[in-house]
Protein backbone atom coordinates (compact mmCIF):
# COMPACT_ATOMS: atom_id res chain seq x y z
CA UNK A 1 0.00 0.00 0.00
CA UNK A 2 2.64 2.07 0.77
CA UNK A 3 5.74 2.76 -1.67
CA UNK A 4 7.92 4.09 1.45
CA UNK A 5 8.27 3.97 5.20
CA UNK A 6 7.98 7.32 4.96
CA UNK A 7 4.16 7.59 4.38
CA UNK A 8 3.43 5.95 6.63
CA UNK A 9 2.99 9.22 9.41
CA UNK A 10 0.43 10.16 7.10
CA UNK A 11 -1.44 7.71 8.23
CA UNK A 12 -1.50 9.16 11.66
CA UNK A 13 -2.56 12.59 10.07
CA UNK A 14 -5.94 11.02 8.39
CA UNK A 15 -6.55 9.42 11.38
CA UNK A 16 -6.46 12.43 13.39
CA UNK A 17 -8.31 14.67 11.07
CA UNK A 18 -10.65 12.42 10.90
CA UNK A 19 -11.49 11.94 14.82
CA UNK A 20 -11.61 16.32 14.38
CA UNK A 21 -14.07 16.15 11.32
CA UNK A 22 -16.75 13.41 13.08
CA UNK A 23 -16.44 15.96 16.19
CA UNK A 24 -17.20 19.28 14.01
CA UNK A 25 -20.05 17.75 12.24
CA UNK A 26 -21.20 15.22 14.99
CA UNK A 27 -20.92 16.79 18.50
CA UNK A 28 -23.65 18.91 19.85
CA UNK A 29 -21.07 21.00 21.99
CA UNK A 30 -20.33 24.18 20.24
CA UNK A 31 -17.24 24.05 22.83
CA UNK A 32 -16.36 20.63 21.39
CA UNK A 33 -16.50 21.52 18.06
CA UNK A 34 -14.10 24.67 18.43
CA UNK A 35 -11.35 22.19 19.80
CA UNK A 36 -12.20 20.06 17.20
CA UNK A 37 -11.96 22.60 14.43
CA UNK A 38 -8.40 23.73 15.90
CA UNK A 39 -7.33 20.73 16.54
CA UNK A 40 -8.04 19.69 12.88
CA UNK A 41 -5.72 22.59 11.97
CA UNK A 42 -3.00 21.02 13.87
CA UNK A 43 -3.24 17.64 11.91
CA UNK A 44 -2.74 19.57 8.69
CA UNK A 45 0.17 21.41 9.80
CA UNK A 46 1.37 17.75 11.37
CA UNK A 47 0.91 17.33 7.55
CA UNK A 48 3.21 20.10 6.49
CA UNK A 49 5.77 19.38 8.71
CA UNK A 50 6.05 15.78 7.90
CA UNK A 51 6.27 16.68 4.00
CA UNK A 52 8.87 18.82 5.09
CA UNK A 53 11.45 16.68 7.31
CA UNK A 54 14.18 14.66 6.01
CA UNK A 55 15.12 11.50 7.31
CA UNK A 56 18.89 10.78 8.34
CA UNK A 57 21.34 13.60 9.22
CA UNK A 58 18.47 16.63 9.04
CA UNK A 59 19.38 20.07 10.12
CA UNK A 60 16.85 22.65 11.10
CA UNK A 61 16.57 25.63 8.28
CA UNK A 62 19.01 27.42 9.86
CA UNK A 63 22.49 27.90 8.16
CA UNK A 64 25.27 27.25 10.25
CA UNK A 65 28.10 29.88 10.56
CA UNK A 66 30.54 29.01 7.39
CA UNK A 67 28.51 26.32 5.63
CA UNK A 68 28.23 25.82 2.00
CA UNK A 69 24.79 26.95 1.04
CA UNK A 70 25.09 23.81 -1.51
CA UNK A 71 25.87 22.08 1.41
CA UNK A 72 23.06 23.32 3.58
CA UNK A 73 20.16 22.96 0.68
CA UNK A 74 20.69 19.44 0.74
CA UNK A 75 20.82 18.69 4.00
CA UNK A 76 18.10 21.31 5.65
CA UNK A 77 14.62 20.21 6.27
CA UNK A 78 11.90 22.17 4.47
CA UNK A 79 11.59 25.81 5.76
CA UNK A 80 8.64 26.42 3.47
CA UNK A 81 6.73 23.44 5.56
CA UNK A 82 7.83 25.77 8.92
CA UNK A 83 6.64 29.00 7.54
CA UNK A 84 3.22 27.63 6.47
CA UNK A 85 2.71 25.90 9.87
CA UNK A 86 3.74 29.80 11.51
CA UNK A 87 1.40 31.46 9.49
CA UNK A 88 -1.37 28.65 10.43
CA UNK A 89 -0.76 28.69 13.90
CA UNK A 90 -1.58 32.86 13.95
CA UNK A 91 -4.59 32.41 11.72
CA UNK A 92 -5.92 29.09 13.66
CA UNK A 93 -5.41 31.52 17.27
CA UNK A 94 -8.07 34.36 15.50
CA UNK A 95 -10.28 31.64 14.23
CA UNK A 96 -10.24 30.59 18.04
CA UNK A 97 -10.84 33.85 19.67
CA UNK A 98 -13.41 34.79 17.45
CA UNK A 99 -15.25 31.10 17.61
CA UNK A 100 -14.50 31.47 21.72
CA UNK A 101 -16.51 35.23 21.54
CA UNK A 102 -19.05 33.87 19.28
CA UNK A 103 -19.74 30.60 21.84
CA UNK A 104 -19.49 32.92 25.13
CA UNK A 105 -22.52 35.32 23.46
CA UNK A 106 -24.40 32.43 22.50
CA UNK A 107 -24.14 31.27 26.26
CA UNK A 108 -25.52 34.29 27.39
CA UNK A 109 -28.23 35.10 24.85
CA UNK A 110 -29.52 31.35 25.33
CA UNK A 111 -27.61 29.94 28.45
CA UNK A 112 -26.18 26.51 26.71
CA UNK A 113 -23.93 25.92 24.64
CA UNK A 114 -25.76 22.69 23.41
CA UNK A 115 -27.12 22.54 19.71
CA UNK A 116 -29.61 20.57 20.12
CA UNK A 117 -31.34 22.09 23.39
CA UNK A 118 -30.65 25.50 21.30
CA UNK A 119 -32.80 23.68 18.40
CA UNK A 120 -35.42 23.18 21.07
CA UNK A 121 -35.87 26.97 22.24
CA UNK A 122 -36.31 27.78 18.77
CA UNK A 123 -39.40 26.03 18.57
CA UNK B 1 -29.25 1.48 22.64
CA UNK B 2 -29.34 4.46 20.69
CA UNK B 3 -25.68 5.57 22.04
CA UNK B 4 -24.78 2.30 21.15
CA UNK B 5 -25.53 2.59 17.58
CA UNK B 6 -24.19 6.35 17.45
CA UNK B 7 -20.83 4.64 19.03
CA UNK B 8 -20.92 2.10 16.21
CA UNK B 9 -21.72 5.02 13.57
CA UNK B 10 -19.40 7.20 14.68
CA UNK B 11 -16.45 4.63 14.68
CA UNK B 12 -17.41 3.39 11.08
CA UNK B 13 -17.42 6.99 9.90
CA UNK B 14 -13.99 7.82 11.28
CA UNK B 15 -12.50 4.56 9.73
CA UNK B 16 -14.01 5.58 6.53
CA UNK B 17 -12.58 9.17 6.62
CA UNK B 18 -9.67 8.22 7.65
CA UNK B 19 -9.21 5.49 4.69
CA UNK B 20 -10.33 8.10 2.06
CA UNK B 21 -7.80 11.12 3.59
CA UNK B 22 -4.87 8.50 3.41
CA UNK B 23 -5.75 7.29 -0.18
CA UNK B 24 -5.31 11.03 -0.68
CA UNK B 25 -2.06 11.17 0.62
CA UNK B 26 -0.97 8.37 -1.06
CA UNK B 27 0.25 10.39 -3.90
CA UNK B 28 2.36 12.43 -1.64
CA UNK B 29 5.49 12.33 -1.82
CA UNK B 30 7.32 10.05 1.17
CA UNK B 31 9.73 11.80 3.96
CA UNK B 32 13.04 13.14 2.80
CA UNK B 33 11.85 14.88 -0.25
CA UNK B 34 12.19 18.62 -0.42
CA UNK B 35 10.68 20.57 -3.16
CA UNK B 36 13.00 22.57 -5.21
CA UNK B 37 11.76 25.50 -4.11
CA UNK B 38 12.28 24.75 -0.66
CA UNK B 39 15.83 23.82 -1.85
CA UNK B 40 16.15 27.76 -3.40
CA UNK B 41 14.82 29.59 0.09
CA UNK B 42 17.80 27.25 1.65
CA UNK B 43 20.23 28.16 -1.22
CA UNK B 44 19.70 31.21 -1.62
CA UNK B 45 18.15 32.61 1.96
CA UNK B 46 21.93 33.35 3.62
CA UNK B 47 24.35 32.82 -0.28
CA UNK B 48 26.87 35.94 0.37
CA UNK B 49 27.90 34.82 -3.66
CA UNK B 50 24.48 35.29 -4.91
CA UNK B 51 22.91 38.09 -3.28
CA UNK B 52 20.25 38.77 -5.88
CA UNK B 53 18.41 36.64 -4.38
CA UNK B 54 19.30 36.14 -0.43
CA UNK B 55 17.31 38.13 2.72
CA UNK B 56 20.47 38.08 4.64
CA UNK B 57 18.67 35.81 7.00
CA UNK B 58 20.55 32.73 8.26
CA UNK B 59 16.98 31.69 9.06
CA UNK B 60 15.41 30.46 6.34
CA UNK B 61 12.30 30.44 7.58
CA UNK B 62 12.46 34.11 9.24
CA UNK B 63 13.61 34.86 5.59
CA UNK B 64 10.69 33.76 4.07
CA UNK B 65 8.15 35.29 6.63
CA UNK B 66 8.76 39.16 5.69
CA UNK B 67 11.19 38.73 2.75
CA UNK B 68 10.42 36.25 0.08
CA UNK B 69 6.94 35.62 1.10
CA UNK B 70 6.41 38.89 2.57
CA UNK B 71 2.94 39.53 1.14
CA UNK B 72 1.48 36.04 2.94
CA UNK B 73 2.67 37.11 6.16
CA UNK B 74 1.26 40.93 5.47
CA UNK B 75 -2.47 39.19 5.13
CA UNK B 76 -2.09 36.64 8.41
CA UNK B 77 -1.13 39.42 10.21
CA UNK B 78 -4.49 41.44 9.30
CA UNK B 79 -6.30 38.12 10.07
CA UNK B 80 -5.34 38.30 13.55
CA UNK B 81 -6.17 41.99 13.64
CA UNK B 82 -9.67 41.05 12.32
CA UNK B 83 -10.08 38.06 14.12
CA UNK B 84 -9.22 40.60 17.51
CA UNK B 85 -11.38 42.80 15.75
CA UNK B 86 -14.29 40.81 15.84
CA UNK B 87 -13.82 39.53 19.58
CA UNK B 88 -13.17 43.37 20.49
CA UNK B 89 -16.90 43.96 18.78
CA UNK B 90 -18.50 41.24 20.94
CA UNK B 91 -17.09 42.85 24.21
CA UNK B 92 -16.10 46.01 23.69
CA UNK B 93 -17.64 48.75 25.98
CA UNK B 94 -17.29 46.23 28.82
CA UNK B 95 -14.29 45.92 29.83
CA UNK B 96 -14.03 48.19 33.07
CA UNK B 97 -11.04 47.28 34.80
CA UNK B 98 -11.05 46.29 38.51
CA UNK B 99 -8.75 45.88 40.80
CA UNK B 100 -9.52 43.37 43.15
CA UNK B 101 -7.02 41.28 45.65
CA UNK B 102 -5.53 38.86 43.17
CA UNK B 103 -3.26 35.50 44.36
CA UNK B 104 -1.05 35.81 47.55
CA UNK B 105 2.05 37.96 48.62
CA UNK B 106 4.68 35.60 47.18
CA UNK B 107 2.79 34.80 43.86
CA UNK B 108 2.33 38.93 43.40
CA UNK B 109 5.80 39.90 44.28
CA UNK B 110 7.52 36.82 41.86
CA UNK B 111 5.23 38.16 39.04
CA UNK B 112 6.18 41.43 39.16
CA UNK B 113 9.97 40.12 38.87
CA UNK B 114 9.28 37.58 36.37
CA UNK B 115 7.23 40.11 34.00
CA UNK B 116 10.05 41.59 33.03
CA UNK B 117 12.06 38.49 32.47
CA UNK B 118 9.67 37.66 30.04
CA UNK B 119 9.27 40.70 28.26
CA UNK B 120 12.89 40.80 28.04
CA UNK B 121 12.86 36.81 26.63
CA UNK B 122 10.52 38.61 24.01
CA UNK B 123 12.37 41.31 22.83
CA UNK B 124 15.60 38.62 22.65
CA UNK B 125 13.43 36.20 20.65
CA UNK B 126 11.91 38.48 18.02
CA UNK B 127 14.81 40.21 17.62
CA UNK B 128 17.78 37.37 17.12
CA UNK B 129 14.67 35.37 14.83
CA UNK B 130 17.14 35.95 12.09
CA UNK B 131 19.80 33.55 13.32
CA UNK B 132 18.01 31.42 15.77
CA UNK B 133 14.40 29.62 15.98
CA UNK B 134 11.52 32.73 16.70
CA UNK B 135 10.15 35.75 15.08
CA UNK B 136 7.41 38.27 15.76
CA UNK B 137 4.63 36.23 16.31
CA UNK B 138 5.95 33.89 19.05
CA UNK B 139 7.67 36.99 20.62
CA UNK B 140 4.43 38.58 20.77
CA UNK B 141 2.92 35.36 22.52
CA UNK B 142 5.83 35.37 25.41
CA UNK B 143 4.99 39.23 26.09
CA UNK B 144 1.12 38.50 26.13
CA UNK B 145 1.87 35.40 28.96
CA UNK B 146 3.53 38.31 30.42
CA UNK B 147 0.69 40.24 30.87
CA UNK B 148 -1.52 37.43 31.32
CA UNK B 149 0.71 36.57 34.40
CA UNK B 150 0.22 40.12 36.50
CA UNK B 151 -3.51 40.07 35.51
CA UNK B 152 -3.94 36.38 36.92
CA UNK B 153 -1.53 37.08 39.84
CA UNK B 154 -2.44 40.57 40.55
CA UNK B 155 -6.20 40.82 38.96
CA UNK B 156 -6.87 42.84 36.28
CA UNK B 157 -7.32 46.15 37.80
CA UNK B 158 -3.84 46.32 38.18
CA UNK B 159 -3.02 47.29 34.68
CA UNK B 160 -4.05 50.52 34.68
CA UNK B 161 -1.26 51.24 36.94
CA UNK B 162 1.07 49.60 34.50
CA UNK B 163 -0.16 52.51 32.25
CA UNK B 164 -2.14 49.58 30.25
CA UNK B 165 -5.77 49.28 30.03
CA UNK B 166 -7.65 47.64 26.89
CA UNK B 167 -8.05 51.32 24.97
CA UNK B 168 -3.86 51.39 25.52
CA UNK B 169 -3.61 48.27 24.28
CA UNK B 170 -5.71 48.69 20.76
CA UNK B 171 -3.18 51.40 20.82
CA UNK B 172 -0.06 49.69 20.63
CA UNK B 173 -1.35 46.85 18.59
CA UNK B 174 -2.03 49.96 15.82
CA UNK B 175 0.98 51.12 16.30
CA UNK B 176 2.60 47.80 15.50
CA UNK B 177 0.44 47.34 12.60
CA UNK B 178 1.30 51.17 11.64
CA UNK B 179 5.15 50.22 11.96
CA UNK B 180 4.62 47.10 9.56
CA UNK B 181 2.38 49.15 7.25
CA UNK B 182 5.26 52.09 7.11
CA UNK B 183 8.16 49.68 6.39
CA UNK B 184 6.02 48.27 3.64
CA UNK B 185 5.19 51.41 2.37
CA UNK B 186 8.76 53.12 2.23
CA UNK B 187 9.94 51.19 -0.90
CA UNK B 188 6.84 52.90 -3.05
CA UNK B 189 7.65 56.86 -1.73
CA UNK B 190 11.44 55.92 -2.39
CA UNK B 191 10.24 54.67 -5.80
CA UNK B 192 7.94 58.00 -6.21
CA UNK B 193 10.74 59.76 -5.37
CA UNK B 194 13.64 58.55 -7.41
CA UNK B 195 11.83 56.81 -10.43
CA UNK B 196 13.52 53.80 -9.95
CA UNK B 197 11.64 50.72 -9.44
CA UNK B 198 11.08 49.46 -5.96
CA UNK B 199 7.97 47.42 -4.67
CA UNK B 200 5.88 47.20 -1.98
CA UNK B 201 7.59 45.66 1.27
CA UNK B 202 11.12 45.02 -0.74
CA UNK B 203 13.48 44.28 1.49
CA UNK B 204 17.07 44.25 -0.18
CA UNK B 205 18.10 45.20 -3.53
CA UNK B 206 17.63 43.29 -6.73
CA UNK B 207 19.31 44.13 -10.30
CA UNK B 208 16.22 46.01 -11.26
CA UNK B 209 15.10 47.81 -8.06
CA UNK B 210 18.20 49.03 -6.24
CA UNK B 211 16.07 49.88 -3.51
CA UNK B 212 16.86 48.07 0.00
CA UNK B 213 17.18 48.48 4.05
CA UNK B 214 20.57 48.15 5.15
CA UNK B 215 21.48 44.46 5.86
CA UNK B 216 24.43 45.20 8.35
CA UNK B 217 23.97 48.13 11.57
CA UNK B 218 26.84 50.36 12.24
CA UNK B 219 28.19 48.27 14.93
CA UNK B 220 28.82 45.22 12.27
CA UNK B 221 26.10 42.96 13.23
CA UNK B 222 23.32 41.12 10.78
CA UNK B 223 20.19 43.09 10.26
CA UNK B 224 18.05 41.04 7.43
CA UNK B 225 17.22 44.29 5.97
CA UNK B 226 13.51 44.94 7.58
CA UNK B 227 13.39 41.75 9.32
CA UNK B 228 13.93 43.41 12.74
CA UNK B 229 12.13 45.95 13.03
CA UNK B 230 9.14 44.87 11.27
CA UNK B 231 9.36 42.07 13.57
CA UNK B 232 9.37 44.53 16.25
CA UNK B 233 5.84 45.82 15.35
CA UNK B 234 4.34 41.84 14.86
CA UNK B 235 5.47 41.10 18.15
CA UNK B 236 3.39 44.37 19.42
CA UNK B 237 0.93 43.87 17.34
CA UNK B 238 0.30 40.23 18.40
CA UNK B 239 1.18 40.70 22.03
CA UNK B 240 -1.24 43.36 22.49
CA UNK B 241 -3.37 41.64 20.30
CA UNK B 242 -3.50 38.50 22.93
CA UNK B 243 -3.37 40.50 26.15
CA UNK B 244 -6.87 42.20 24.67
CA UNK B 245 -8.23 39.02 23.86
CA UNK B 246 -7.52 37.50 27.18
CA UNK B 247 -8.59 41.03 29.26
CA UNK B 248 -12.31 40.50 26.72
CA UNK B 249 -13.07 36.90 26.64
CA UNK B 250 -12.24 36.25 30.98
CA UNK B 251 -14.63 39.43 32.07
CA UNK B 252 -17.00 38.18 34.15
CA UNK B 253 -21.04 38.72 34.26
CA UNK B 254 -21.17 40.94 36.92
CA UNK B 255 -17.90 42.62 35.09
CA UNK B 256 -20.02 43.01 31.67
Amino acid sequence: MFSTVGQLPYVLVAIMASICIYAALFKSNLFKKMLAIFLMTDAVNLLFIIQGYRLGNAIPPIIPPGMDPSEFASIAVDPLAHYFVVTAVVIGLAEVATLTALIIYTYKHYGTIETKKIKELRG
Amino acid sequence: MKDWRASILGVFFIVLMSSILTYAFLGYPGIGFVRPLGEFYLFNTYNFENQSWWSASPNAVTGLLWDYRGYDTLYETMVFYVGIAAVAMFFEGHAKLRKTGGMTVIVRSSARLIFVFIITSAFAITIFSIKTPGGGFQGGSIMAIAYIAIIVSLSRGFLPEMDLDVEKAHLAKIAGLALIAGLTIVPVVYSLASGSAAYALQNLPKAWAPFGYPTFLGFASLSGGLIIPIQLGEMIHVGMGFTIMFLLLTLKDKED
